[in-house]
């Protein structure tokens, strides 16, 4: 506390000190003066005046200097004590001015530390004025944007008050109902509705805007200039600013949808078209297994539901039948590779029930602009009853086919069979008459006997045509009657190589027992006739010819075995057709009817036939018959 | 006496042939078929002869291109009497060669006929 003097005091220090200062002062200006009444000496005084003159001029001087030194040296002393005691009060001041000093830089200190924060105060403040002017800034853009959305929008803006009277429209709600800005703007809305419909409008407007129900929704209003037009519509309620039931308003929006709603007229008349059409309509995605995509209703004419293939329960590509599934992978692979836009191809269809329909499908394939595609889609017909009826007539012209084959192959068969036996006939008839009283007895006998064989040979065609005629009508009456078979066939084989003569060994091997059986004996007869017939014609002279005969309790099992020419591998398939002869056979005649015959007889009798044959070795034939006991 | 030879596979037709001839005064002999017709018709070198088509080992067609390529029997007029009545058939025959052809089936006295015109004879 020391060191923070008062001020006061200092005053006191500084007025004691003063009063020695002035008198100092004082006399040294008292000596001046003495000094300076120092006249000049004049020239009219003598040397010796002058110089005793300078002389008392000079001792006065000295004596007022020594007394000035000695008052200097006071003053000096005095001066001396007083630095004393005003360094030793500046050291006071300089101490109370240092703690001053140090209390003030405490304050600085602070008042810094104030400042600072007031900076930062003011920097926050102004930080804030730039967010709130560009947040100004913002919203004014942000208006003008809005601004701009709302005159530009394609959809149509209004603002009605509680009077439904427009107060705001805005471009493309006037282009949508024709008027200008200027003819809405004032006017109720109801001026959108019809006369009849404006009472109705005005009510509903009313609801809506007390919020008792919902503008949302598909209407019908009209134009200026009275055409109907169908729109989306919504709402929302607002407010001025102004307050209370005056600021009130509704912002509605209107969509024009008339377009739309054509377009799914269109479609749901389509669709309805679609579903009644018999035509499917498909699109497959282009995913493993082809997906399908969408497919029409009308997929349940085979028994689906369209949701069963998009929804991926069941796969489409499976239902194609096995067969063909490769065939339909085949077409996209054909399409995607040549860039094709259609490709129509039949397969069939394995139905929900499991039924097999022909299916006619017309698969096109979707690309985009690279040239990818990106989907394939099809159009798939029930062909069933037309393939079927197509395959009907495929049958029908291939019967048609064989029997103006079989009609060919009888006439030229029959011309050369019939011609021969008729040449005989005509020629014996022609020597008799014209060269008869020429013949000798024995000759005249010959040609009778030759005429007589011609006709035979004849008949025995006709026989076998007519049989196989009434073969193929089923025109045939079974004749069974008890047989004993061993001795039956012994008697048989007999009558076979007396026709045979020297031509060939008929080596027949006789069932172990003898056996009485129901048969048909004319059949069992012409059976083994033409079998043993062929195989006389068909090999080669001296050959012998196999006939065994087995029996077991419920048939008979013959064969017929020579050592002919055989029967060509792509003539086996159709030996037994009529009129079908081998093509090894050259000239070796015959009418191609016997084992057609044969084999009518065969089947009749509930039987088989197996032919095994071997080229240049011979063939055999093996007849099995069921046999019916004869019961005594 | 003139010769005539006869090929025929069917014997009743080939006998009833040899009767007529030789009744008529002509020497008959025959073959079964073309191949042995061949042989007796460059051994016999026969004035005319009747000839089937349709028979086994080597057929009427077979024969006559055989016959027409022999320099010694190549004249030897060929009548064709075959159960092969299309036009085609008549076509193939004549353009082979044939001196005649005659369908089955023929009275004798028409056969004979066209063997004798063959022959140069007249009846």
């Amino acid at each position: 506390m020391a060191k923070k003097a008062s001020p006061s005091a200092t005053t006191q220090t500084s007025t004691a000190v003063a009063p020695k200062r002035s008198k100092a002062k004082s006399d040294i200006s008292k000596h001046t003066a003495l000094t300076s009444t120092q006249a000049p000496i004049s020239e009219n005084l003598s040397a010796e005046e002058r110089i005793a003159l300078l002389e008392q001029r000079l001792a006065d001087e000295i004596t007022r200097r020594t007394d000035l030194e000695s008052r200097l040296q006071r003053s000096t002393r005095e001066f001396e004590y007083l630095l004393q005691q005003r360094t030793e009060l500046l050291q006071e001041l300089v101490m109370q001015l240092q703690t001053e000093i140090g209390q003030r830089d405490s304050v600085e200190v602070q008042l810094r530390k104030r400042t600072d924060v007031m900076h930062d105060f003011i920097k926050q403040l102004e930080q804030e004025m730039e967010e709130r002017r560009d947040a100004e800034a913002s919203l004014r853009l942000s208006e003008e944007r809005f601004r701009n959305v709302i005159e530009k929008s394609p959809v149509g803006i209004c603002i009605t008050n509680s009077e439904s009277v427009f107060e705001y429209v805005n471009p493309a709600y006037c282009a949508l109902f024709g008027y200008e800005a200027h003819e809405l703007k004032g006017k109720p809305f109801t001026i959108l509705f019809s006369k009849e419909e404006t009472e109705a409008a005005q009510t509903l407007y009313r609801r809506i805007f007390e919020g008792k129900t919902e503008m949302r929704g598909e209407r019908t209003l009209q134009t200026k200039q009275g055409q109907p037009i169908t729109v989306l519509t919504d709402s929302v309620h607002s407010d001025s600013g102004e307050g209370g039931e005056k600021g009130k308003q509704l912002l509605v929006f209107v969509l024009d949808i008339t377009r739309r709603k054509q377009a799914e007229d269109m479609l749901r008349r389509a669709k309805v078209i679609i579903d009644k059409s018999p035509a499917v309509i498909y699109q497959f995605a282009l995913k493993p297994n082809y997906p399908l995509e969408f497919v029409s209703d009308n997929i349940k004419q085979f028994g689906f539901s369209a949701g069963d293939f998009t929804s991926g329960a069941i796969s489409f590509l499976h239902h194609v039948h096995p067969d063909d599934r490769e065939k339909v992978f085949d077409s996209f692979r054909h399409l995607s590779k040549t860039k094709s836009e259609h490709l129509r191809r039949e397969y069939r269809l394995i139905t929900a029930k499991g039924r097999t329909a022909w299916v006619e499908d017309n698969l096109m394939a979707v690309y985009d602009n690279n040239g990818t595609v990106i989907a394939y889609q099809g159009v798939l017909l029930d062909i069933d009853e037309r393939r079927r009826a197509e395959e009907e007539i495929n049958k029908a012209l291939l019967k048609e086919k064989e029997l103006i084959e079989l009609k060919t192959r009888f006439v030229t068969i029959a011309s050369h069979e019939f011609r021969t036996p008729l040449t005989s006939i005509l020629l014996s008839v022609g020597i008799l008459r014209d060269f008869g009283h020429m013949l000798t007895e024995e000759e005249r006998t010959e040609s009778l006997a030759r005429i007589s064989n011609g006709v035979h040979h004849m008949t025995g065609l006709l026989d076998d045509l007519l049989m196989f005629g009434r073969a193929e009508a089923g025109d045939i009456r079974p004749k069974k009657s008890p047989l004993k078979i061993r001795s039956w066939c012994a008697d048989f084989a007999a009558q076979v190589q007396e026709r045979y003569g020297k031509k060939h060994t008929l080596l027949y091997a006789p069932p172990t027992r003898e056996q009485e059986f129901v048969v048909d004996e004319g059949m069992m007869r012409q059976i083994l006739e033409h079998l043993l017939s062929n195989a006389d014609k068909f090999s080669p002279e001296g050959a012998p010819i196999y006939f065994n005969v087995n029996l077991d309790d419920e048939k008979i099992i013959i064969n017929v075995q020579d050592s002919g020419i055989g029967i060509p591998k792509e003539d086996l398939p159709r030996i037994f057709e009529p009129f079908h002869r081998g093509t090894n056979i050259g000239n070796i005649g015959g009418t191609g009817m016997g084992l057609a015959i044969v084999q009518k007889m065969v089947v009749f009798l509930h039987g088989d036939i197996v032919v095994q044959s071997d080229i240049g070795k011979g063939t055999t034939f093996t007849v099995t018959l069921p046999l019916t006991r004869h019961q005594v | 006496m003139k010769k005539i030879l006869v090929i025929e596979d069917d014997e009743s037709i080939r006998r009833s042939v040899g009767m007529m001839l030789r009744i008529s005064g002509f020497e008959a002999f025959y073959a079964e078929n073309g191949s042995i017709g061949l042989q007796m018709a460059t051994q016999s070198m026969p004035d005319v002869i009747i000839c089937d088509i349709a028979m086994p080992v080597m057929d009427g067609y077979g024969f006559i291109q055989e016959l027409r390529k022999n320099p010694a029997t190549t004249k030897i007029p060929v009548v064709f009497l075959t159960a092969k009545a299309s036009e085609e058939d008549v076509a193939k025959g004549k353009a082979l060669g044939a001196n005649a052809y005659l369908t089955k089936p023929i009275w004798p006295a028409d056969l004979l006929k066209i063997v004798q015109e063959q022959l140069g004879q007249s009846t």
